[in-house]
């Protein structure tokens, strides 16, 4: 399979309405190869419809979306060919074991001979499932249920994948393994579209954030620019103070440029509007105002501030 | 080339198996011929199974597992040993000199025919359907599989079952055999219009199971099915019974063959258009589902033609014109209905593949996705079936010395045709008008376009009826009130119940109803024609030639002196 020169994932001005309901909304954005873009959103903002349209489970009402250069509206099959899907749900048939399930999607995906078996192999290894290739499917607990469905969706080596919430419910340890196996498979040149509610691990993982609500996407670059310009609107500062917390909690509370102001034993925290030279005066005021700082900084900020900073929590 | 696959992707074959090199005894040589063989054997059969329907293999070993399946075939074989102890000790000495065959076969015949038409059809039913509602139909139809590899492997998987059910009773079957009192060709016959009906009722199992993911809908469907099944059952054991215990098979008659190829012909014909109806439900929206759908229709219609045209050459009566207009005129209908009811849009990948020359877009328009082509496919066809009949009926007329088998007459079966085919060109005209007006403001989904077309026409039925009713107190008769039923009319056409001057009216007046719904949708049907074929994209032509790439051209000489008869000098 040879891969066009475009990106592998695009969607260009999609929009998709359930009746009244507009789902999603002139969405486009791109993932080029060995790209990771960490799909974020609150529940109902779209992000299931739109990979359901990328994965060739439904048709955009408008616009359109591309697997490595091929529109999923109208070249299904040859999108299909390129792109895995993981589902936020796991089917399971019955009397089935794991290297049978695995095996089966070879076949469907048009595997033969030793490349079928090459590819259960590896997707075995890969996913720690070798050990697991007799127990039955009904057995399985969901973090093996997830290995397997990552399994799945990588079974035919596609350079696309698209993960619907593949770390819901997974134990700590279950969460580094798969964030591990994403990197890897980003490293392989795929370019991977996840979605997530654990926004520190898809800080950790993702290259690319694409934030979108009520079916509209409100933000889209790297996790680096997403927090610089964060920072660049306002930043946390955290100070840190011998004695008594509350007279600076108070002294900080009066002033109009500070916001948010929490206090934490003989640390407080809270967000500036304004410049790296403020924040400088304001640590020399409170020095000044007879305050016995021993830490003063700025708290770098996070995934999870930068969306509830974009996102208003609202759904359809 | 995927990042797994070895440098040989050729399959596992007998030629890649080695042969032992046991030598130490003097039977060595032998028992490694046998191993050889068996290897080879079983080589072949690993590269066989390669190529077979991923979802049968699947099945298989789902079923294997299956508590159902197991339970089944167990129940088989139980009842059968059951069935031939007690019939050989109910039989007591008669089993030496009577024909038992035919009573310990019908006894048979009740322990297979439960497995395969109940059980398997809604097995094919429950597995579909289960699929489907749990999601996992989703994740298998964005794989490489075709939606009629799909069927066909749920089909072979049914298949397969049925086949095993079988191999269970088979000894059984040939025990009949040898107690007299019933032929091998009954027995044969027997079986193979049983397995017919299990796979025409799994294809049905499997038709249903994609109407709906919703599981109470499933559930309704569900019911159904087990009732239709139980009825299938029930006739299968009365038809059987009265063919092995009573009356036997006629197979001295003349007709007998071509009767039974009529009927395996038309089986087989109905099980196709069901089969490409089943593919397209499960067909991805974008795509084409309705060509496959057309050409299954025509070829079942021309079937029908055939065999009414030999059913005429065998017996030319007029009495057959009223079966051939009846059901070729209600198989228009029904699948008429869903054809004008069709989505209007078509996909720049359908369009890829519209024909472009002047020929193939006269001729195969009408086979393409869409409504108003669907209208006219319809009246096509049935102006094709109204002028045979009519041409049937005329030459019959002048033929035959035979009084009919029927109190019918040349000329109400004439008007019988002629009106409808009027009354099918309006209400189908009326049902592509109105499903398209609705479409300006709301999305009408297939199911529910035919639905409506279903309401008008009961409507157009009952209303007019409601009145009459009410305040006629005589006897019912018809009158040209009730014009717009057509099933009334039509019964009163054959049973001369209309004078001669309110058949003209009625002409006039459905001719005229006829014409206007043509016109109002003709804009409709123009769009639809005045489609044109769609460039492919260009990253799919790339693909294309990736996929296969131009001949190589024969290299050119480098130089004049490179051509034939000289002598290059290295």
């Amino acid at each position: 399979m040879k891969l066009g020169s475009g990106p592998l994932i695009e969607l260009r001005r999609l929009h998709r309405y359930f009746g009244q309901t507009q789902a999603v909304q002139d969405v486009s954005f791109e993932v080029a190869a060995g790209q990771v873009m960490g799909y974020i959103g609150p529940n109902g903002a779209g992000k299931t419809t739109s990979m359901r349209i990328l994965a060739t489970l439904d048709v955009p009402t408008k616009g359109d979306a591309f697997v490595d250069g091929f529109s999923v509206v109208n070249d299904p099959d040859r999108a299909r060919a390129r792109l895995g899907f993981m589902p936020d749900y796991f089917g399971t048939y019955a009397n089935v074991n794991v290297w049978e399930y695995l095996d089966f999607f070879a076949r469907a995906y048009g595997l033969r001979g030793k490349t079928r078996l090459a590819a259960l192999d590896y997707v075995m290894r890969f996913t720690g499932l070798d050990e697991l290739a007799e127990k039955p499917m009904r057995g399985l607990s969901k973090g093996m249920k997830q290995r397997l469905c990552l399994g799945r969706a990588m079974i035919h080596d596609p350079p696309v994948l698209v993960l619907d919430e593949p770390a819901a419910g997974l134990d700590p340890r279950a969460r580094i393994q798969l964030r591990e196996m994403i990197r890897q498979l980003a490293a392989q040149g795929k370019a991977v579209l996840i979605s997530s509610h654990i926004l520190t691990e898809l800080a950790e993982m993702c290259d690319v954030v694409a934030i979108i609500e009520r079916g509209r996407l409100l933000a889209v670059g790297s996790v680096e620019e997403m927090v610089r310009r964060q920072v660049r609107q306002q930043r946390r500062v955290s100070v840190q103070v011998l004695g008594e917390i509350a007279p600076v909690n108070a002294w900080l509370s009066s002033r109009p440029e500070i916001r948010q102001v929490h206090a934490n034993g003989n640390t407080a925290t809270f967000v500036h509007d304004g410049t790296v030279e403020a924040e400088a005066d304001l640590l020399a005021a409170m020095i000044d105002a007879g305050f016995r700082v021993a830490a003063f900084g700025s708290v770098a900020a996070t995934l999870e501030e930068v969306f509830m900073q974009v996102t208003e929590g609202r759904v359809q | 080339m995927s990042a797994w696959e070895p440098a040989s992707e050729a399959l596992t074959r007998p030629e890649e198996v080695g042969l032992s090199k046991e030598t130490s005894s003097p039977f060595a040589a032998g028992r490694a011929a046998a191993a050889s063989w068996l290897e080879r054997l079983e080589a072949y059969l690993t590269s066989w199974g390669e190529r077979l329907n991923p979802i049968l293999v699947k099945e298989a070993r789902q079923a294997l597992k299956s508590r159902r399946f197991i339970s089944t075939f167990g129940l088989v074989l139980l009842f059968a040993c059951a069935w031939s102890y007690l019939g050989v000790a109910w039989m007591g000495d008669r089993i030496h000199f009577g024909a038992a065959g035919s009573v310990m076969f019908y006894g048979y015949y009740w322990i297979l025919a439960f497995p395969l038409l109940v059980v398997v059809p809604f097995g094919a039913f429950q597995s579909l359907a289960g699929e489907r509602h749990d999601g996992s139909h989703e994740l298998l139809s964005i794989t490489t599989l075709k939606p009629h590899q799909l069927v066909t492997g749920k089909l072979a998987s049914a298949l397969l079952e049925m086949l095993v059910y079988l191999s269970a009773v088979t000894p059984c079957l040939g025990f009949t055999y040898l107690l007299r009192g019933i032929d091998f060709p009954t027995i044969l016959l027997v079986l193979v219009y049983t397995i017919h009906a299990s796979l025409g009722l799994s294809l049905t199992g499997l038709l249903l199971a994609t109407v709906s993911i919703e599981r109470h809908w499933q559930m309704v469907l569900s019911v159904l099915l087990v009732i239709g099944l139980l009825a299938a059952f029930a006739g299968a054991l009365s038809l059987t019974g009265m063919v092995v215990l009573e009356v036997g098979l006629p197979w001295h008659e003349e007709e007998f063959i071509p009767v039974n190829l009529a009927v395996l012909t038309l089986f087989w014909g109905s099980f196709a258009l069901s089969f490409a109806a089943t593919a397209a439900q499960l067909t991805f929206a974008a795509d084409n589902r309705s060509t496959a759908l057309r050409v299954a229709m025509l070829a079942n219609h021309a079937l029908f033609l055939g065999w009414m045209a030999y059913a005429w050459h065998l017996s030319p009566d007029l009495f057959l014109f009223i079966p051939l207009l009846t059901l070729g005129y209600g198989y228009w209908a029904a699948l008429g209905m869903f054809l004008v009811a069709e989505g209007p849009d078509m996909s720049h990948r359908v369009r890829r593949g519209l024909p472009q020359t002047l020929l193939g877009r006269a001729l195969f328009t009408w086979l393409m996705p869409g409504p108003g082509t669907g209208y006219m496919f319809v009246l096509a066809n049935l102006m094709v079936l109204g002028a045979l009949s009519l041409l049937g009926v005329f030459v019959t007329r002048s033929i035959s010395t035979r009084p009919t088998m029927g109190m019918v007459d040349w000329q109400d079966l004439a008007h019988f045709g002629c009106l409808g085919f009027l009354y099918l060109a309006i209400y189908l005209g009326l049902g592509l008008w109105l499903i398209g007006l609705a479409r300006r403001r709301f999305a009408v989904p297939l199911p529910v376009g035919v639905l409506l077309q279903a309401v008008l026409l009961i409507l157009a039925c009952l209303v007019p009826l409601v009145p009459y009713l009410l305040y006629e107190t005589g006897p019912l008769r018809y009158s040209m009130t009730q014009l717009a039923n057509p099933f009334w009319t039509l019964a009163a056409v054959l049973d001369r119940d209309i004078p001669t001057h309110d058949l003209i009216s009625l002409y006039i007046g459905l001719t005229l109803a006829a014409a206007l719904v043509f016109f109002l949708n003709l804009p409709r049907v123009a769009y639809e024609v005045m489609r044109v074929q769609v460039a492919k994209p260009r990253r799919v032509v790339e693909e294309e030639v990736a996929e296969r790439p131009p001949p190589a051209l024969p290299a050119a000489p480098s130089s004049p002196w490179e051509g034939e008869g000289v002598a290059r000098v290295e």
